[in-house]
């Protein structure tokens, strides 16, 4: 049984001007203890993705097509349901620790918020979140778990929703651009520490990022998010191996560093998710589309080693 | 580094010297702009032996810097001087008047906060809807409404209409506890709901800046329901706010119990000093009002530091 | 849909307020000092369409009258609190230190006078009458204009715009008189319209307590302190000016919610 299975995962915002498609038929799977990056620019749809996986979609969200977590159906089942599988089952840490943490409320008590939820008791909840601060570098001794988020850096509020999560023992943690508000020297640390975690407590992770780099070094599986389409997934190293749909590789040449590109910019933008052409989504950007690209969204065909595309015209095969 | 202690003692300090500026401004005012005090009490045509004897009497023939610092120095052990008509100590007139007028401000105090918090937090939590429609209308009549205006109108409904409540008078403490709160109901609700009309916008508006915080979805992601992150995460979050406003409030409803009390015939401060104000007991007039602006000045200290109580970020913060 | 209602219901309600009063300063339909023993505490009629009032006087006269004198007290209070305040807020966040200090001292101590207390200390030493409510008010209303002029202009302090006037040559004065005032004006006028409608109540307090208006002016809240004893007899001695006094705080509120509304962009999203 797979940890999380989403099939056809449709995402409709209700919006005056017509509804907002902002996921269009998602498709992705994670094993017990395994790891899958989720990467894309920003506005593909990435942090809604997150949200809705965990049931947090916002109000009036139109969700369509399947999220089964720990073989349980998530899609409409309700938010009482729902809470259920929130914490225990999956957790999350989000990109801004500024904003996740309560600024008025210590984090001993934040972090052991969650399990005592699940009934523990007073002093073994907060044992427990001394436990999880320690685990992720933030030994009790020297950081009381009676500070507020306000006396802590950056990295160190993000080591704290870490812990937070990691209280509740979830089996699937989702990670929403952890690093991208914090200061480059400590992105590295508390990439590490994720990544560390994941596999000391056979927790599945589901890394959201728009680095490519990051998902390379941290996942087992990448799946690549354009407007709302996977449109190049498989294992890490084949995906890498043969970077394939144009998308990608003007995602990997974008980034400075990463197959020896200087950082060139994608040129134009993606579509609104507002007003949806028909076809490969990309295929105004694309320096390879024709017409039928234009005309006819390309399914997504695995290769006999997993990796999958979703373009009539991809790199490395025969081109 | 700005610990509490020191906070509390600057404020302290600040608190201290508005008191002296506001005993100076008081004294000003009522002892040395009118001329002769004594004059304005005797009112014309008084004999000048009557006048001079008063003047001697009320220590009027020393420098009026003398004076002062006697008439200042006595507020320090509680002498506030002798009233004139009634023959009395000011400060045990005062205080046994406060024994309608305290408890009727604090009455309404209680009552705004019990009705206008909750209901703008309902408010908020249905925003938009007909109830959060509804109850914002509502709450844009009631804070329009003059507070004696409405005393007048319950009074006529309640009191002379379908007596159920008594019109005025107070028949004392000592009469028992319920014939007290009797007598100050009508008054205590006529003070509170245009009050609790403002809280209810105040806190609807916090609470709906606290609800689009990430906070919130860091309390939903650990299985909490919507209810119980708004009562655990955004509620104490909204009520940094709603202490600020209550705490204006206070001050407001010290001196809007003094103008209710007319309407109900109830012996508080309020009839005190108008009795003195029409017969120009002139030391009575400075002792009322150096007490309630005191009060005022309290109150506003006691706001600071349930502050300090409620926004952790403020207890320790850089220089 | 809702706020846009309660724009335009603002902007009536304020306009209905200000044609009244202007209409009632020359116009009435009875004369508000046509005393009449005998047509007192008369209800609602075709001759009287608010009844009369315990003198026998016409309340719709007497409520047309009393809507100039409201006015005219709580937009004098306003006004010179605003004429008082800005300048001082201003100055505050210009100079900063010692200045910045003791204008900060000085609405603190202008905070602790409610106007209520104010009023009566000035009607104990000189009698009671209107200037003592304009002065009363206007006394607490300094404190208020010079804290919201000081926080809107304090972020403009260090702006290109106005380091560029400096280097232009201009003074200070003329700095602020040139770029900083038109940059808070905006929100300093929504202020004006919130404190108008305190000031509308405030006066009617005072009034009805009899330190404001005196006879044989007009105004709202005096009426309703010398129709209070009738009420038994009469309800509508009280319920009249009562709803005047209502419906004129609601308009100024509206107008002002709305104003702020439409100037403040981040208050659009969802609305």
């Amino acid at each position: 049984m797979s940890l999380l299975e989403v099939r056809g995962l449709r995402l409709d915002l209700p919006a005056p001007s017509g509804a907002i498609r902002v996921l269009r038929g998602v498709d992705l799977s994670i094993e017990p203890g395994g790891s899958l990056a989720v990467v894309g620019e920003s506005g593909a749809g990435k942090s809604m993705l997150a949200l809705t996986l965990l049931g947090l979609q916002p109000e009036g969200a139109d969700v369509r097509g399947s999220i089964r977590l720990l073989g349980r159906e998530c899609v409409g089942i309700g938010d009482r349901a729902m809470r259920r599988m929130r914490g225990g089952g999956i957790a999350m840490v989000f990109q801004e620790p500024q904003g996740a943490l309560n600024p008025v409320m210590t984090i001993g008590r934040q972090v052991a918020e969650g399990p005592r939820r699940r009934g523990l008791g007073r002093g073994a909840a907060r044992a427990l979140a001394g436990e999880a601060l320690a685990r992720v570098g933030l030994d009790p001794a020297r950081y009381p778990l009676d500070l507020y988020p306000h006396q802590l850096s950056g990295g160190q509020r993000q080591r704290v929703m870490i812990a937070l999560c990691l209280a509740m023992r979830p089996k699937l943690l989702v990670a929403d651009e952890p690093t991208t508000a914090l200061d480059a020297t400590v992105q590295a640390g508390v990439l590490a520490l994720l990544r560390d975690l994941a596999e000391g407590e056979g927790m599945g992770l589901l890394l959201v990022t728009h680095d490519l780099a990051v998902a390379a070094a941290m996942t087992e599986r990448v799946a690549v998010l354009y407007a709302g389409h996977i449109v190049e997934t498989g294992p890490t190293a084949a995906v890498f191996a043969r970077l394939a749909h144009p998308y990608t590789r003007a995602l990997a040449a974008a980034r400075p560093g990463l197959d020896g590109g200087g950082g060139v910019p994608i040129g134009g933008r993606m579509p609104s998710p507002r007003n949806v052409p028909p076809g490969c989504p990309f295929a105004p950007r694309c320096p390879r589309a024709d017409d039928r690209c234009r005309a006819e969204m390309p399914p997504l065909a695995a290769g006999a080693d997993g990796h999958a595309v979703a373009c009539f015209h991809p790199h490395g095969r025969g081109t | 580094m700005n610990t509490t202690p020191a906070l509390v003692l600057r404020r302290l300090i600040g608190l201290a010297t508005t008191l002296l500026l506001a005993a100076f401004v008081v004294f000003a005012v009522l002892s040395v702009l009118p001329g002769d005090p004594a004059a304005v009490m005797l009112g014309v045509g008084a004999r000048p032996d009557t006048l001079a004897a008063l003047r001697a009497e009320m220590g009027l023939d020393r420098p009026v810097a003398v004076r002062f610092v006697s008439w200042t120095g006595g507020l320090f052990v509680g002498d506030f001087g002798v009233s004139h008509t009634y023959g009395v100590p000011v400060l045990d007139l005062v205080l046994e008047r406060a024994a309608v007028s305290l408890p009727l401000a604090l009455l309404a105090a209680g009552g705004a906060v019990f009705v206008g918090v909750p209901l703008g937090a309902l408010a908020a939590s249905q925003r938009g809807g007909v109830l959060d429609t509804v109850l914002m209308a509502l709450a844009q009549v009631g804070i329009a409404v003059p507070s004696f205006w409405l005393a007048i109108m319950l009074s006529l409904v309640f009191a002379v209409g379908l007596d159920w409540l008594p019109a005025g008078g107070f028949p004392g403490w000592e009469a028992g506890v319920w014939p007290g709160l009797r007598a100050l109901f009508l008054p205590a609700l006529a003070l509170a709901l245009p009050q609790g009309a403002v809280l209810a916008r105040v806190a609807r508006s916090a609470v709906l800046e606290a609800l689009h915080q990430d906070y919130v979805l860091t309390a939903r992601m650990k299985g909490l329901s919507k209810g119980a992150a708004l009562w655990r995460h955004a509620l104490p979050n909204a009520l940094i706010p709603v202490a600020t406003v209550l705490g204006l409030q206070l001050a407001f409803l010290l001196t809007g119990a003094i103008v209710v009390e007319n309407v109900f015939y109830l012996p508080g401060v309020g009839r005190l000093l108008f009795q003195a104000i029409a017969q120009r007991d002139l030391i009575t007039v400075q002792g009322i009002v150096v007490l309630v602006v005191t009060a005022v000045v309290c109150i506003n200290f006691v706001v600071d530091l349930t502050y300090l109580w409620l926004d952790p970020r403020l207890r320790t913060r850089g220089a | 849909m809702a706020r846009r209602l309660a724009f335009w219901l603002g902007g009536g309600l304020t306009s209905a307020l200000v044609l009244t009063a202007l209409l009632g300063a020359v116009w009435t339909p009875y004369p508000i000092d046509a005393v009449a023993v005998v047509e007192r505490l008369q209800a609602p009629s075709p001759l009287h369409p608010f009844g009369t009032d315990q003198l026998g006087r016409d309340m719709l006269s007497l409520l047309m009258a009393g809507a100039g004198t409201s006015l005219l007290v709580a937009a004098a209070a306003v006004a010179a609190g605003a004429g008082f305040g800005v300048p001082l807020g201003l100055l505050a966040a210009f100079r900063g230190g010692v200045a910045d200090e003791a204008v900060m001292r000085l609405s603190d101590l202008a905070l602790a006078f409610p106007a209520l207390l104010t009023a009566a200390m000035i009607a104990a030493t000189y009698g009671p009458g209107v200037l003592d409510a304009v002065v009363a008010i206007a006394i607490f209303n300094v404190p208020v204009f010079a804290r919201l002029a000081r926080s809107l202009a304090l972020p403009l302090t260090g702006r290109a715009f106005v380091q560029a006037g400096y280097l232009a040559g201009k003074d200070a004065l003329g700095v602020v008189v040139v770029h900083v005032l038109p940059n808070v004006a905006s929100l300093l006028v929504v202020q004006a319209a919130i404190q108008l409608a305190f000031a509308l109540l405030a006066e009617a307090s005072l009034s009805y307590l009899g330190l404001g208006v005196q006879p044989p002016g007009a105004s709202w809240g005096r009426m309703l302190g010398e129709a209070q004893t009738y009420m038994r007899l009469a309800p509508h001695v009280v319920l009249f000016p009562g709803l005047a006094i209502v419906l004129a705080v609601m308009g100024l509120n509206l107008l002002g919610d709305g104003l702020r509304d439409r100037l403040d962009p981040r208050l659009w999203e969802g609305s």
